[in-house]
């Protein structure tokens, strides 16, 4: 952090929105107004510093004439916009004493408090004090994994196969010699880290203003595959429009050429996976070695093709069976290679191409390339993939695919969603969200509104949404609106009058990040440390002290009675090699796959990061568990294909709204922040429907008509884009929309729905997700 | 033959009908005054006009832009044109030496006079920074065609004043006696004029070496107007070789047709027809078809060269006015504003009854209308198609017609303030 | 020195994150852009042309040119336009007289207009955003990209567009220095400048896009 010793002065730190990109910034300050902000360094040659649109318009968002001032009390029915402004004191004694009455009444858990990933540093935003709150009244609280935007199939899939949800550093894609970008569009949602796919592609190194041919990067072929042409598309080298909600397909039948052409890596799959791994055909278990013996031993089993002899799988000298069906004890025995390759002669590309839509040659050669361009990296969006109901199983299909290739755990290579994700388990959270080992009962946001509604699997009564934008982008909104009429009490703390707490009885103004000291980790693998910048705006006050002043008033306040720098001293002593918070200011940024600054679950050992690099998968068998036990009883230990819950022509719902409804998001808001911004607004203008030219003619709709997209649950508003640019039966609109007066009903979650899938809740903190995408609609002109 | 008080009605008489009339003018002044006063405190925005990229506005239709020039540059060439009016017959007069047409010489003089500085005010009105004018003087660059148009106009104006005071300056005497009551303006205005012989041939001398610097202005001052747009290479169907040549012809077609119009009004209302006689009159709408058959040629050639093997931009432009939006007004344009006129004056070549001079009054009302068009059809179109952009939209505002529609109350009044000062009919015509 | 900027569309992803930076360097009001991002396909913006499924798209951002032969600077009547020697068409706004003629000549619709008194934002009644050395600028003048000449005459040769642009698009220096980013650039790969048969001799060049291979589907 620099100051200059007169005039402006510029301090670094970091955007901490709900954005993988987590940009530094560096923040001008002229005479304790921020002026200006450009993209600050990391430090580091490889990893230039970046920034974008929606970092650059920051200070409309600071500044903007509509931030909430004061605290507000509701004064009329809920939802009609009638406040009075109360004084903090008022508002903390309310909501201290309504909770209290509410535990009282129906037990501590029927308070809800829901920090969600609108901010994400560590004190006051999604694993901060929100959940440390929580945690001290013995309250009920989400997770922030288990999200309500749909994050959450992924990273179930992921423990299921790996073991936990980890991804390379993006600047890793310039290793790679293919990049395949899956349901993702990362040109307009990670907009940074574009950069490094454009350099593998260029085989270049470029910073601002320079560019440099990369003398160990060996060029990449990039192919998108998505339904719609996004920008990502058009800068990729081959473009496949699959149908919706098919990508587990297109992977399995890509295993399926590769494994029928002999082009896996069969070392790999026996030293690193469970492949040669029997299993019993009679239980779906795997064979442990107590079954054949006796005793207490539960090593795994494999068929030694040398003694031609079932022996367990670490002995030594032994040539392990991948294929084949075997008899021992009179049970059924095989490979779980040869049950994948069961699986997947299911879907040859001629099938696949039924299912996906993408020409048997096609994926023909699409998975010989994948295999041949060694090593190829899998970037996988959140969205395409995982705001689907089985997005956990297409997940899995894509990691076993670059398994099988040998491709995890070495740099170029992987399945890559979310980079920088266990840099929070790097840190030691554990005193910061649980002191003195209290802890908040973990109830999914997806359960919420049955909860209230329903009581189950407890009594919710009253709620707090901090950083939450809850009603405009939960699952569908209707339900999510009945449940929030249904809440006996609900507070909202934000910077802005969201249609979330339009629903408050309390609505709290929140300080923006500028306005408080705090403290990044995510979104890359460097420490951000993030200074108050400017003095709070108006009465507005972070959410560690509105937390506390709460606690406070609940007789908890010696939990909240330290300063930020005190809880990010807490919160670095975990770090073995002392990394300490002075240090951490005066370098403003810190690299952690440098250092080794890890915990023992964390350890960067190379650079760029990449998981998994001396393959341990922190799995029961400690390999690739492309056959999961956990998913018997489920009948979908292997990664199966299975038609999307909703969004199937098979589905007989398909007759009566037989569009595919995309919500996917915009490079103009990073979810429903910057909506109102107004530079941004003056680009993006209006919500819209993109449908193809074949759909539109149909409906007797032309670009530019108001259209109506409704189906059982709901129905939106908006202005129709006619586009060649997506696939025929697909529609999509942007989602983050708030309404408004010109747009009253844009939020697509009005279409939506909060089916759960039962089999996520194998993992613990991942069964929450919220299949966005997995929807049907019909549109009609308005 | 008329009298001399005949021709001094205008100076003496003043009915009802003429306070009625003033008093409507001055109250669309007043409103144009409004107008214009809300346009200086807020600025263009009160028009239509936008950039060629306008960015979108919130919640607006994605426009990529709208024209930077409407209907004020669009008056400006019109009045431009219509100051053509008075070297136009004045050349005739003198240098060609038709008496036959002295009689109308004097009012198409005035025209000139009030029409120049119409022109000046239309460009006033489109500044940004009207307070900045000065600007113009101080840093005038020679480069820019606006100043061309700036130096060519100023000394339009400056040589018909001067044409104007020495024509006028023996009728300026004569008032002095006729109207006693008066005696002391026109005496200081006729500035010693003795009425000698010598005197009225040095005058007559310098008038005709006058009119003869004046005819090369003229056809600078429309050129060097033309040449803001000719010397465009960016925009469509402006980057022509033949626009200043186009642009003269057209400029003559609206003065001797305005001329035409103040003729016949003038006529009609102080019964004039032994003045200003069906010769004369016939004699200006001969004139007048000659000119209009040339611009037409040339109007057909332009359209020629563009739709034969014109470029994309070219055609852009040309596809918007024949197919596109603007096709109602081009082609009503086209087939009503120029072909009823054409037909009316071409009538006569078929036989001297066949001329009607109030038809052919109608004609040279038409004919300016539509001149005022043509040119927004010149300005506005190749303006909404830009290469690189969308096409873009142009809607005048209220305020925005209120301020041009100004230019037409002004120039009326000043018309007005001259006949009730000065006789319109050179006295020379109906003294004894 | 001659100024110049190079542009490459084989990357550019139309984030508008350069088109923002300059908004803010600049503190430009509402409803003015000196840079701006086109998109060469579709009639909507971020819209393929061609039918589904051989689309093309591609990215094209926009800023003043400042051409060499620059129409703009022949034609505005009081010199308010003036081409610098290193290369920067520069518009004095303190001498504009709004007349609007550079928005007329200018091949390429740049200049963009204050028809309005000019509304910030955030607006400008507690303090300036951005560089404190660029002038407000008042209702009624023209304004247009100056290659950051704020940050030029103080010896900086990265206008804010190229420092904020996210994916390695913009490059910019001086094209007389031979050891240049686009001295080299220029030289190495195939570049195009805008409506060249003109004779403006813009000084922004473009790396030509890259097409990408189609892949046809079956159903």
């Amino acid at each position: 952090m620099q100051a200059l010793s007169a005039g402006p002065q510029i301090f670094r730190t970091a955007h901490a929105n709900n954005c993988d990109g987590s940009c530094g910034l560096s923040v001008t300050v002229t005479d304790g107004n921020i002026t200006s902000i450009t993209a600050a360094d990391f430090g580091n040659p490889d990893f230039p510093a970046r920034i974008c649109l929606r970092g650059l318009s920051q200070l409309q968002y600071v500044y903007h004439p509509d931030r909430l001032k004061y605290p507000l009390q509701s004064v009329g029915p809920r939802g009609s916009g009638q406040w009075q402004q109360i004084s903090w004191d008022e508002a903390t004694t309310i909501i201290a004493n309504k909770f209290a009455a509410t535990a009282q009444k129906y037990g501590p858990t029927s308070v809800y408090i829901a920090p969600y990933t609108g901010s994400l540093p560590v004190i006051n935003g999604l694993i901060g004090a929100g959940y440390r709150f929580a945690s001290v009244i013995g309250a009920s609280a989400g997770d922030f994994e288990g999200d309500n935007e749909g994050d959450s199939a992924s990273p179930c899939g992921a423990n299921e196969i790996l073991g936990n949800f980890d991804g390379h550093e993006l600047s890793d894609l310039r290793n790679a010699r293919m990049i395949i970008l899956w349901g993702n569009n990362l040109a307009e949602t990670d907009i940074p880290d574009m950069r490094f796919v454009l350099d593998a592609k260029d085989g270049t190194i470029t910073s601002a203003g320079q560019t440099t041919p990369n003398p160990t990067g060996p060029g990449a072929k990039v192919v998108a595959i998505d339904p719609r042409y996004t920008p990502t598309a058009t800068l990729s080298d081959e473009w496949y429009p699959i149908r919706p909600g098919t990508d587990g397909a297109l992977a399995l039948s890509m295993i399926n050429v590769i494994i029928n052409e002999n082009l896996h890596n069969t070392s790999y799959i026996l030293n690193y996976t469970v492949g040669p791994f029997l299993v019993r055909q009679d239980t779906s278990m795997f064979l442990r070695e107590k079954d054949l013996a006796g005793g207490t031993s539960t090593k795994y089993m494999v068929y030694d093709t040398n003694s031609k002899s079932v022996v367990p799988y670490d002995q030594s000298g032994i040539t392990p069976a991948l294929n084949g069906s075997y008899t021992a004890k009179n049970i059924s025995l095989k490979p779980a290679f040869q049950l994948l390759t069961d699986l997947v002669n299911q879907y040859p590309p001629s099938v696949a191409e039924t299912i996906t839509g993408i020409a048997a040659s096609d994926i023909q050669s699409l998975a010989e390339e994948f295999a041949a361009r060694s090593p190829a990296a899998i970037k996988a969006g959140f969205g395409g993939i995982s705001h689907w109901y089985y997005g956990d199983l297409t997940y899995r299909a894509m990691i076993t695919l670059s398994a099988i290739c040998g491709y995890i755990g070495v740099h170029g290579g992987g399945v890559t969603t979310y980079n920088g994700a266990l840099l929070d388990a790097a840190l030691d959270l554990g005193d910061w969200l649980n002191p003195d080992k209290l802890a908040y009962t973990y109830l999914p946001p997806i359960q919420f509104c049955t909860a209230v509604l329903e009581g189950k699997p407890f009594q919710v009564k009253a709620a707090w949404f901090p950083i939450d934008n809850f009603v405009n982008q939960q699952g569908d909104t209707n339900l999510t609106i009945s449940a929030m009429q249904a809440l006996d009490f609900v507070v909202v703390s934000d910077v802005f009058m969201t249609p979330t707490a339009q629903y408050a009885d309390i609505v709290l103004p929140v300080a923006t990040q500028y306005e408080r000291e705090d403290l990044l980790a995510g979104g890359n693998y460097f420490l951000q440390y993030m200074p108050k910048i400017i003095d709070p705006l108006w009465e507005s006050k972070t959410d560690l002290d509105m937390f506390g002043e709460v606690a406070q008033k609940m007789g908890q306040g010696k939990y909240f009675d330290q300063s930020p720098e005190d809880y990010l001293n807490l919160i670095l002593s975990g770090l073995p090699s002392g990394l300490t918070l002075d240090t951490l200011k005066s370098e403003g940024v810190v690299p952690l796959a440098d250092q080794d600054y890890g915990t023992a679950s964390f350890q960067p050992i190379t650079h760029p990061y990449v998981p998994y690099y001396k393959q341990n998968f922190p799995t029961p068998s400690g390999r690739i568990e492309f056959y999961a036990e956990s998913l018997v009883p489920y009948n979908m230990p292997l990664p199966l294909y299975k038609e999307p819950i909703e969004a199937s022509p098979t589905n007989p719902l398909y007759q009566k709204y037989p569009l595919v409804f995309i919500s996917s998001h915009t490079k103009f808001r990073t979810h429903t922040q910057w909506d109102n911004l107004p530079w941004l607004r003056e680009v993006i203008q209006k919500p819209f429907l993109e449908i193809n030219p074949t759909d539109a003619q149909a409906r007797g709709i032309n670009d530019g008509d108001m259209v109506t997209v409704f189906n059982d649950r709901g129905s939106i508003q908006v202005v129709a884009r006619v586009t060649n640019g997506i696939k025929p039966g697909v529609v999509n609109s942007y989602q983050g929309h708030w309404n408004n007066g010109d747009f009253p009903t844009a939020t697509v979650n009005n279409l939506t729905h909060q089916k759960i899938n039962p089999a996520q809740s194998v993992v613990f903190l991942f069964q929450s997700n919220t299949a966005y995408y997995d929807v049907l609609v019909d549109v009609k002109k308005s | 033959m008329a009298s001399e008080d005949s021709v001094l009605q205008s100076l003496t008489k003043t009915g009802t009908a003429f306070y009625v009339f003033v008093l409507a003018l001055l109250v669309l002044t007043g409103e144009f005054l409004y107008a214009w006063y809300t346009q200086l405190t807020t600025g263009l925005i009160v028009t239509g006009m936008r950039s060629i990229y306008n960015a979108p506005n919130y919640m607006a239709p994605y426009v990529a832009g709208g024209s930077p020039w409407g209907i004020y540059i669009t008056n400006f060439i019109f009045w431009i044109g219509i100051s053509h009016a008075g070297i136009a017959i004045s050349a005739s007069v003198r240098l060609m030496d038709l008496k036959k047409y002295k009689v109308v010489a004097r009012m198409a003089e005035v025209l000139t006079l009030v029409a120049l500085p119409m022109a000046g005010l239309s460009i006033v009105f489109d500044q940004g920074r009207p307070d900045r004018i000065i600007n113009l003087l101080i840093y005038g660059r020679f480069q820019s065609p606006m100043l061309w148009d700036l130096t060519a106009i100023t000394t339009y104006f400056m040589g018909t004043i001067v044409y104007l005071y020495l024509s006028l300056r023996g009728d300026i005497d004569e008032l002095a006696h006729k109207l006693p009551r008066r005696e002391w303006f026109y005496k200081r205005l006729a500035m010693n004029y003795q009425g000698t012989e010598t005197e009225k041939q040095r005058h007559n001398q310098t008038l005709w070496w006058l009119a003869l610097a004046i005819v090369p202005i003229m056809v600078t001052v429309h050129s060097v107007v033309s040449f803001v747009f000719g010397l465009m290479i960016a925009r469509g169907q402006w980057y022509s070789t033949i626009f200043a040549i186009y642009f003269v012809v057209g400029a003559i077609v609206s003065g001797v047709a305005a001329v035409y119009s103040l003729a016949w009004i003038f006529r009609w209302l102080y019964k004039w027809e032994s003045l200003i006689t069906d010769e004369v009159l016939k004699g200006i709408s001969w004139a007048l078809r000659n000119v209009l058959i040339i611009y037409i040629y040339l109007w057909i050639a332009e359209e020629l060269t563009t739709r034969y093997m014109g470029d994309s931009a070219d055609l852009r432009v040309s596809d918007y006015l024949w197919f596109g939006p603007y096709a109602p007004i081009f082609w009503t344009l086209a087939i009503f504003g120029f072909g009823i006129p054409a037909i009316i004056l071409l009538k006569p070549i078929f036989g001297k009854r066949h001329f009607n001079p109030a038809l052919t009054f109608a004609a040279s009302i038409i004919l300016n209308v539509a001149l005022w068009v043509k040119r927004f059809t010149i300005v506005v179109p190749s303006l909404l198609n830009p290469p690189l952009y969308q096409t873009g939209v142009y809607i005048p505002t209220p305020t925005e017609v209120s301020i041009m529609l100004g230019t037409f109350w002004l120039a009326a009044l000043l018309y007005i303030a001259f006949i009730k000062l000065f006789p319109i009919i050179d006295l020379d015509l109906v003294k004894g | 020195m001659k100024l110049t900027m190079v542009i490459d569309l084989s990357r550019c992803l139309g984030c508008w994150s350069c088109a923002v930076g300059c908004k803010l360097e600049n503190n430009e009001p509402i409803g003015i852009w000196w840079n701006r991002i086109l998109t060469t396909g579709g009639q909507e913006p971020d819209t393929p042309s061609g039918d589904y499924p051989d689309l093309k798209m591609t990215y094209l951002p926009i800023n003043c040119q400042h051409c060499d032969n620059a129409p703009c600077v022949k034609v505005c009547p009081v010199a308010a336009l003036t081409k610098r020697s290193d290369g920067i068409v520069f518009l004095d706004w303190s001498r504009c007289i709004g007349c609007r003629y550079c928005l007329v000549a200018c091949p390429y619709g740049i200049p963009a207009f204050n028809w309005g008194p000019p509304v910030q934002s955030p607006d400008n009644s507690q303090f300036q955003i951005g560089n404190p050395a660029v002038p407000v600028r008042p209702v009624g003048v023209s304004e247009k990209c100056t290659f950051c000449f704020q940050r030029v005459d103080v010896g900086n040769l990265t206008p804010k567009c190229i420092e904020v642009c996210p994916a390695g698009v913009r490059f910019f220096g001086d094209l007389d220095d031979p050891n240049s980013q686009v001295s080299q650039i220029i030289q190495t790969k195939p570049t195009v400048r805008l409506r060249e048969e003109l004779g403006t001799e813009p000084s922004v060049y473009y790396v030509p896009p890259r097409n990408p291979a189609i892949k046809v589907q079956v159903t």
